[in-house]
């Protein structure tokens, strides 16, 4: 499964750099490369089953944390 | 980077799919189920006030977007800063709706299918879409919002037989304290979202017309989710607030001469039309936010990967749907109110007392 993501990956870098390095846009190729890599970095983490926290548990329990905070300071 | 228009008409067409969105099958404040469609209407109230205000902003710095005004009211650092809390709102609204669009899809329809045979089409669609642009975004809303209005107002005449006016009743049954909760859940999600559009005005054709076309868009929105409400509520009685997707179930009931059943396909496709052009204005600001922000003089490359983004993050929003629907009650309002009030006004308040005025004067 990750050597198809990597796979996926570069053919998706295959794809769109060669237009961005003919067009000179180096600072676009940069970004997209940067965010590329992001992307293969949490891909790679979810497809080997690494336990990402979830978005909403952590705004959840930020606002139960802040909730039992003002609770015991009044 | 080349500048693409759309027409007032086509934002307030933006503006309508926007807010329905993914409200339409998930909606907020089901705490108050009975009272939720006339909760729709004061919460429209409330954002309409909301959106009002957010729009000084564009008319004290016409032509520019949410994100430059940062910079010029807060300075260069600051004001990334802040619009870097807006790309992370953005991203996480898009994300949001596409995993609550894999959620609705999994429990009623393709129950089997994995994730990401779901998530994967949906992406590579909204992807090619943004790449298009605004301006094909907003062609392709138009007939889509027309469908979707029109399956709505068919519903009407679908419901009529299963309709029982004393599953209304009673109303006004919730303390005043719920009320108001779940009017500001409902004024911030999905009205306030809207905040996303001081990223388009921009690539209005005509900037006068603006706030007409998204306060009109707010209200015609608010109008058919009320209705939908309505009509729901007057299925499935007090039982519609132990569903899920209660706007699915009501439409299950629907049974016209044997002939008419199971019509829960038009929920559905609504939420698909609408969700879609959610998802898509939603990558398409995180795009073009981020190419302003980092100075960038395209946003059609950032596209891809930022999709790729949100696919992934759409499947780390929530662990189950129960958490969602206890984000959606106890912090969204929080959280949203946040980026869709509070920092927009402080922007106003922050740019009058730096003598923006002088510049809307002279402008």
């Amino acid at each position: 499964m990750i050597v198809l993501i990597v796979v996926v990956f570069i053919g998706l870098f295959l794809y769109e750099a060669p237009g961005l390095v003919a067009k000179e846009f180096w600072r676009e190729l940069a970004v997209f490369t940067l965010l590329m890599l992001l992307g293969l970095f949490l891909s790679i983490l979810l497809a080997s089953g690494v336990e990402l926290p979830y978005v909403e548990s952590i705004w959840v329990e930020l606002f139960m944390g802040l909730r039992k905070m003002l609770a015991s300071g009044s | 980077m080349a500048q693409e228009l759309i027409s007032p008409r086509q934002l307030t067409f933006l503006v309508i799919s926007f807010t329905i969105g993914s409200w339409i099958v998930l909606p907020s404040g089901i705490e108050a189920w009975q009272n939720l469609w006339l909760l729709i209407l004061f919460a429209l109230g409330q954002a309409l006030g909301f959106v009002y205000l957010s729009l000084f902003l564009f008319r004290r710095y016409p032509g520019k977007t949410l994100f430059a005004v940062h910079e010029f009211v807060y300075g260069p650092v600051l004001g990334k800063l802040i619009s870097l809390l807006f790309l992370w709102f953005f991203l996480q609204t898009g994300a949001g709706a596409l995993a609550v669009f894999v959620t609705l899809l999994k429990t009623t329809v393709f129950t089997d299918t994995p994730d990401l045979a779901l998530l994967l089409p949906w992406v590579i669609i909204i992807v090619y879409g943004c790449r298009r642009g605004l301006e094909v975004i907003a062609r392709s809303n138009e007939p889509l919002v027309l469908a979707t209005v029109g399956l709505i107002l068919v519903s009407v005449f679908l419901v009529l037989n299963a309709f029982k006016a004393e599953n209304l009743l009673p109303l006004f049954n919730q303390s005043l304290a719920t009320v108001f909760w779940n009017t500001l859940g409902i004024a911030v999600f999905p009205f306030g979202q809207n905040v996303l559009f001081l990223m388009l005005l921009p690539q209005v054709n005509r900037p006068q017309k603006v706030r007409g076309a998204v306060l009109r868009g707010m209200v015609v929105a608010g109008g058919l989710l009320s209705l939908l409400q309505f009509l729901a509520v007057g299925v499935l009685g007090r039982t519609g607030e132990l569903f899920v997707f209660p706007t699915i179930e009501f439409y299950r009931m629907i049974i016209i001469g044997q002939v008419l059943t199971r019509l829960e396909l038009i929920p559905l496709l609504n939420f698909l039309t609408m969700g879609f052009i959610k998802i898509m204005l939603c990558l398409y600001t995180l795009a073009v936010g981020t190419a302003q922000i980092l100075e960038l003089r395209a946003y059609r490359p950032l596209v891809l990967p930022l999709g790729i983004l949100i696919l992934v993050f759409a499947r780390q929003i929530y662990p189950s749907i129960s958490l969602h629907l206890h984000y959606i009650e106890e912090v969204q309002p929080l959280v949203s109110l946040f980026f869709c009030f509070f920092l927009p006004m402080l922007t106003l308040g922050v740019s009058f007392l730096r003598g923006g005025a002088q510049q809307e004067m002279a402008s």
